[in-house]
Order: structure tokens, then sequence, then C-alpha cells
């Protein structure tokens, strides 16, 4: 009788250390099997092909362009390509007889917390002017990598100019 | 001793069965990946032809303005020779995004207060091919 109690006591020990080993441990060891053969276990191939990512700034930035400023009821893309013309983000809109002073460095804020509030953000007019936080995406002087590294997605699209030129307009998200 | 010899291979043969099983789900979710890029890959294309739509809008109400300006008109008055004009300063294109796409001008006419393009866009990418033709109406006046 004492023997049985031994050698079930002893399997129960043995089944926990197992379990222990399978659930918590042996992921950790992939690590050491991927220092050994040098091919990465399938889980980091999972994490660092992340195809998606990149679509979250496109649709950021998509629906950044197309949506409207409710006090001018223009789209944020018709105010981005006046500000670019006259490369200044703060400007005076006259439409119907009427005057409208426009922030967009405000309206763009307010619209970008809306869709990603957790992100820090910097959107680039190529060469006219940029909003958010101006050093996200770009290469500073100073801590270049670091800025770099806080990207996590980009996107780029064409704005149309009031004098029918083009330019670049960029959204980095960190 | 003999019990406890059965443990241990029975130990072991569980850590045999779940290597096993593990590289097995291994090569699963690996295919699983590459199914997801094939769609993500989609959708980078979708969003390269949509943000061009969007501009080319954006490119026709500045360019009624801008033909109105050269013909020193407030209102349309001779339609052909205004859609002329208009042909000439309309020339939608997209670039600057990672999917070429390409912009085509099928027709333009005005239809009652409003002017109506016909214009197919296309991807020329490597990795997926997308045509897509819409009508884009904006407001003459």
């Amino acid at each position: 009788m004492k023997g049985i109690l031994v050698t079930t006591f002893v399997a129960f020990i043995l089944s926990v250390i197992t379990a222990f080993i399978i659930f918590l441990i042996l992921p950790n060891i992939l690590a050491v099997w991927q220092f050994i053969t040098g091919h990465p276990p399938i889980l980091i191939n999972i994490v660092v092909k992340p195809e998606f990512i990149p679509l979250t700034a496109d649709h950021s930035l998509y629906s950044l362009l197309s949506s409207t400023d409710e006090q001018t009821g223009k789209s944020v893309q018709e105010l981005l390509a006046y500000a670019a013309m006259n490369r200044n983000t703060s400007f005076v809109l006259k439409e119907n007889g009427k005057s409208f002073n426009i922030d967009l460095k405000k309206i763009v804020d307010s619209k970008m917390k809306f869709l990603l509030p957790d992100f820090d953000y910097n959107l680039v007019v190529t060469n006219r002017f940029s909003i958010g936080n101006e050093y996200l995406g770009q290469t500073p002087p100073s801590n270049q990598a670091e800025q770099l590294k806080k990207v996590k997605s980009r996107s780029s699209s064409t704005i149309t100019l009031p004098d029918l030129s083009k330019v670049e307009v960029k959204l980095f998200i960190g | 001793m003999k019990g406890y010899a059965e443990i241990l291979m029975g130990w072991v043969l569980m850590l045999v069965i779940f290597v096993i099983v593990n590289s097995y789900l291994t090569t699963r979710m690996t295919a699983d990946v590459s199914i997801s890029d094939a769609v993500a890959d989609s959708y980078r294309v979708i969003d390269a032809i949509e943000f061009a739509k969007l501009n080319v809008k954006q490119d026709l109400k500045f360019s009624i303005e801008e033909t109105k300006k050269d013909l020193k008109i407030v209102t349309i008055g001779n339609k052909e020779e205004f859609l002329k004009k208009l042909k000439a300063n309309f020339h939608p294109s997209h670039g600057f995004s990672e999917v070429d796409v390409s912009v085509l001008v099928n027709s333009i006419n005005i239809d009652g207060s409003n002017l109506v393009a016909n214009i197919t866009f296309a991807s020329s990418s490597d990795f997926r091919k997308a045509l897509s033709t819409t009508f884009i109406t904006q407001p003459l006046e």
C-alpha cells in the first residue's frame, strides 16, 4: 500500500514538472534551439512579417484626406492643398462671401486623435510643412536612429494643388 | 523500480509526441501566414486605387476652377469651348505610392450642372493586377 502511494506521488511530481516544462519553459528553450540550429521558431516568423501593418497608415491617411471639416464643409485633402499652396498651415479661406480662419494643425490633430488615439503621427506635405511630431520618420541630425525606429507604419499619396501641380503627402505612425 | 521505469518511459514518449505534433503545427502555421500576405497585398493595391480616385476628384475640381479662370468666366456658357479647355488642363495622375497606379481619362461630359468624367484606374504592380473604371462627378458651380 505504501509502495503504491509513493509511486502515485512520484508520478504526480513528474506530471507537474512535465507540464511546467512544456507550457512555461519550452517556449524559451526554442530560443536555444534557434541559436543552435540557426532556424527561427515559427512564432517569431509570424511576428516579424506584419504585412497588414502598413494598411493601418493607408487607411488612416485615406480617412483623414477624405474626411470633412465641419466649419467649412470642405475635405481635409482640399484644405491641405490650399495650405500647401500658401506654404502655411494657417490661412484665411474665402468662400461664397464668407471668410474662414483655418488652423489646419488643429483640424488634422483632432481627426488623428479620433482615428488613432494611442499613436504618435507625422503628416508631411513634401517641401511644404509637417503636422504632428515633426521628427517622426524624418532624419534629424541627432537621435536619428531612435526616431526612425519609432515608425511602425507609413503611407504616402498625391494631392493636387489649386495650380494643378502635385505634391506628395506622407503619414508616419509611431 | 518497475513502476518508475514505466513512468520515465511515458514521460519521454510524451515529449516525443509533443515535438512531433509541434513540428506538424509549425508547418500549418506557415501556410496560414502566406495566405494573409496575399490578402494584405490585395488590400494595398485597392488602397492605392482608392487614393488615386480621391486625388482625381480633387484634380477635377481644381481643373474646373482653373479652366474658368483661363476663360475668364463665372458660369459656363459655351459647353464645347469649356470642355476643350478643360481637357487641356485636366491631366490626372497618381504617384508617390508604393503601388503604381495609371490613370486614363475615357471621357468627360457635362451632365446638367455636373461634370462627369469616366476614368479607368489600373495597377501595374508586379504582385497584383487590378483595374477599376468609374464615373467621377463634380459640380460645375
